[in-house]
């Protein structure tokens, strides 16, 4: 399990080792490549069944891109709209410029109240920020009510999916930890039924009891101050309505300008996360109303990196995440490695893209830097992600600016192969020569004309596969030979 | 379950899905099939954008954000340029690179009636150059058996996707200049590649690194070289309008389709299209076809242990489609794929497509004697 060092400041958005490293110990773990293979694959059929259905789903991913693009066009404007809007209906409106910020902004909210004890709808937000472990240290119990979050936090364990956190354990394993951090449920065998009734059970109480909820959005609407969480379980709508205080923390992309525009995205995020045509629970609230749900609601804006990705004309396409989990389940590298190797709450393609620019890099060795090259750019993410956002292409802006941003300093050794390949390259004469040298393989192939072992750097290929020996003859020789130079 | 990665046999012809439903497929639509305008349209109104300057309007030095009023005339022309962004650069706006309009539709031009020769240029990709000219040697005796006439630029070199995919743009620039430079000047009507990510490379990434490097002419030279150069499937389907190349090709072969013939440049199904009019071949299905086999260029060197769990998979499905062959329009990810299964000694072999579409009766292996 990969150790979050959580980042002062960022929250854990920053793992302790870079990708490669991370990937290769996961890799290892056959219990858990076993799990998230069959998850991710169950869900990719499910998913596509739950997209064909519907005739216009490339017109729905066509209003959602171009939503979120005006969203971006007109941040400050629409969140102001949206703080006046939640403040006219009885809200109170909290801006948050970092995970430091937020932390302290709701750790202060639930002092007021005397609350010890908080419960907790499933919030990407609040993990992004690290609010558990930091109201942990203050003394506060915070309660996560969402089933696979509490797996997760019964087993001491990290996210490592944004929809399905617990996606890299079985039903075995959560058997055990539920006996082992719930001994008053009793025994209990590995079936999920049996499994989500002892967590209900566990769960009531803490409903009933607590006088704070803490929850994330999945969306907030600007023209009415309505917020909104999108769910399965039920666990949410009782978090929203019972205790007496509600506080929201939001990531600021997630405002959207009308409610009309709701309508394209719960089309769009059902069926990409769940593969259901509707959530079962859409809860949505808009102020304070006397006598019916919390008595007080704080809305806490957070930015935490959202603005500086913000000023990058390319990269500000990641901030159009719907949080669906569509790019994970497709993706060949997330499903062998599971998400901990990401060392981010955002694994996965949108991952790659998100964490290394929330959290910026530093040099090479910033474990964030290794992300953008996580991926083998098949673009299965792109043709699943249901607001469009081009991963691909934004993997390869994000590569340039790493690469540029090294400029200057004392060239590395991939630095130095790219370059002396690009001096060959750019002119047909050193590239002819080039490939002449290239023949000089054929020493080191074997009876079988093949080359099977390679020094470092090229004994990274040749530890897993075999490379054909170099011909005795390029292509432009046997052209030259055939064609004579032939017609230009 | 394995819905969207198996091959379904339709009607006894082997028909590949590729993994994406149809309608998910669509995204390569020309706008002007786009549905009828709707009101979401509304928010495509390029002025809904604003500059980059904007982003800067959310301080983060202060406790809360403030809106910037565009008021000044500055601001007005910076606005009006990151509106033109919107047309000039896909990339730059967050709209994609397989929502440009779109390149593979064929020109009129270049779609001769069938049995006029046409002069197609080869762009032979260097790897094939260098360490698989069997490829390229098939595609030129295909083409000219078809009776067109091959021209090879004898000053190519290579179109620097490797430099793009690993982040060095600047190094890149040089190689797109030259690439440009180079088929620009062919005499040919058009230009076609034994590969499926060397054509993505030029047709959906050569034009944002000229754009990058500040080149507006060059990005647009590279547009047009871009608008004539087709893989080799595209060409025989899309240009030359044929299906049946007179192929003879007597093995049980499996087809894997790779990710950028697939998901950059959407040929479909066109090489199983091929492949179907070949006489004596078996095809069989290769399981999660659609899945990468885990090359991804300099990726399969920089994450070897991942790239390998990837191609492992692949290895799988090919070994139980129980195919002898397996083939594929790119040899890059060939000589991933081949290098595991020669590693275990799995007793299937890669061969490229080009190569079983210019096998013909008594000339099986047309192309390897340059080979080895």
């Amino acid at each position: 399990m990969t150790t979050f060092l959580g980042t002062p400041g960022i929250g854990n958005l920053r793992g302790a080792e870079p990708f490669p490293r991370a990937a290769r110990r996961a890799l290892g773990d056959t219990q858990m490549r076993r799990n998230v293979r069959h998850a991710t694959h169950t869900i990719r059929a499910k998913r596509l069944a739950a997209v064909s259905e519907c005739a216009d789903w490339e017109q729905l991913r066509l209003a959602g891109s171009a939503l979120k693009q005006d969203v971006m066009a007109r941040l400050p404007e629409l969140l102001e709209q949206l703080e006046r809007n939640v403040t006219a209906r009885g809200g109170v409106v909290h801006w948050a410029r970092d995970a430091d910020d937020a932390n302290r902004i709701v750790t202060d909210l639930i002092r007021a109240t005397g609350a010890d004890e908080v419960v907790k709808v499933k919030s990407m937000a609040t993990q992004e920020i690290g609010l558990n472990e930091h109201l942990q240290a203050e003394g506060i119990a915070a309660i996560e009510t969402d089933l696979a979050e509490l797996i997760i936090q019964l087993g001491h364990d990290w996210s490592s999916h944004i929809l399905v956190p617990a996606i890299h354990r079985n039903r075995a394993e959560i058997r055990d930890i539920f006996m082992r951090e719930m001994p008053e449920v009793g025994e209990l065998t590995d079936e999920p039924r049996v499994l989500a009734m002892a967590a209900r059970e566990h769960l009531r109480r803490k409903f009933l009891s607590a006088r704070v909820a803490v929850s994330g959005a999945n969306f907030g609407v600007a023209e009415t101050g309505t917020l909104a969480v999108v769910e399965s379980e039920g666990n949410g709508r009782m978090c929203l309505t019972l205790p007496r205080t509600l506080i929201t923390v939001m990531g600021i992309e997630k405002v959207v300008p009308a409610f009309a525009d709701l309508e394209v995205f719960m089309q769009l995020l059902p069926r990409s996360s769940t593969a259901e045509r509707m959530n079962p629970y859409t809860s949505m609230w808009t102020g304070l109303h006397a006598g019916d749900g919390p008595e007080e609601f704080h809305l806490v804006l957070l930015d935490n990196g959202r603005s500086k990705v913000l000023a990058d004309s390319v990269g500000r396409a990641a901030l159009h995440c719907i949080r669906c989990s569509a790019c994970l389940n497709v993706c060949p590298v997330y499903e062998h490695t599971g998400g901990h190797a990401y060392g981010s709450v955002y694994p996965g393609p949108i991952g790659a893209i998100l964490s290394p620019q929330l959290t910026g890099t530093h040099g090479h060795h910033d474990p964030n830097a290794s992300l953008p090259y996580a991926s083998s750019l098949c673009g299965a993410c792109f043709d699943a992600c249901p607001v469009r956002i081009d991963i691909p292409s934004i993997l390869v802006h994000l590569r340039a600016k790493q690469v540029d941003s090294e400029r200057g300093g004392a060239p590395s050794g991939q630095d130095l192969a790219m370059k002396a390949a690009a001096w060959a390259m750019r002119s047909p004469r050193r590239f002819a020569m080039a490939e002449k040298a290239l023949a000089a393989g054929r020493i080191v192939a074997n009876s079988d004309h093949r080359i099977t072992a390679l020094p470092w750097p090229g004994s990274r290929w040749t530890a897993s596969r075999d490379l054909p020996e170099p011909p005795s003859e390029t292509f432009r020789q046997w052209w030259a030979k055939t064609h004579g130079g032939g017609p230009r | 379950m394995l819905r969207m990665h198996t091959c379904r046999i339709e009607k006894g012809r082997n028909r590949i899905s590729d993994g994406h439903s149809t309608s998910e497929r669509t995204g390569v639509y020309p706008e002007s099939q786009q549905a009828p305008r709707t009101k979401t349209e509304a928010y495509f109104d390029p002025a809904a954008s604003c500059p980059p300057s904007i982003a800067e309007s959310i301080d983060s030095s202060s406790d809360r954000a403030t809106p910037v009023q565009i008021e000044s005339w500055h601001a007005l022309m910076s606005r009006l340029q990151w509106a033109l962004s919107l047309t000039w650069s896909p990339m730059a706006c967050g709209m994609t690179r397989r929502s440009v309009p779109d390149h593979i539709t064929p020109q009129p031009a270049h779609c001769p009636k069938i049995g006029v020769s046409m002069r197609i240029a080869l762009f032979v990709t260097c790897l094939a150059d260098a360490l698989f000219p069997q490829a390229a040697i098939a595609t030129v005796k295909l083409l000219e058996r078809l009776g067109h006439q091959v021209v090879f630029p004898p000053r190519q070199t290579c179109c620097g996707q490797m430099h793009i995919n690993t982040g060095y743009l600047a190094e890149a620039t040089a190689l797109v200049r030259h690439h440009v430079e180079v088929f620009e000047d062919a005499d040919c009507e058009a230009a076609v590649a034994p590969s499926g990510s060397c054509v993505g490379s030029v047709r959906h990434q050569h034009a944002m690194v000229a754009r990058r490097a500040g080149d507006e002419a060059l990005a647009k030279r590279a547009e047009a070289v871009a608008s004539r150069t087709y893989e080799l499937s595209e060409l025989l389907i899309d240009v030359l309008n044929v299906r049946d190349v007179g192929a003879y090709y007597p093995h049980r072969v499996t087809y894997h389709p790779t990710c950028h013939s697939l998901r950059m440049l959407r040929v479909g199904d066109k090489p199983l299209e091929l492949l179907r009019h070949v006489r004596g071949i078996t095809l069989v299905e290769l399981p999660m076809a659609d899945s990468c086999c885990g090359f991804g260029g300099t990726f399969a060197i920089k994450n070897a242990d991942t790239s390998t769990a990837m191609l492992a998979d692949k290895m799988t499905n090919v070994i139980t489609s129980g195919a002898e062959v397996c083939t594929a329009g790119d040899s890059s990810c060939l000589m991933h794929i081949g290098g595991g299964l020669g590693r275990i000694r799995s007793g299937v072999r890669t061969v490229h497509l080009a190569e079983i579409l210019a096998a013909t009766e008594g000339a099986e292996q047309v192309a390897v004697e340059g080979a080895r």
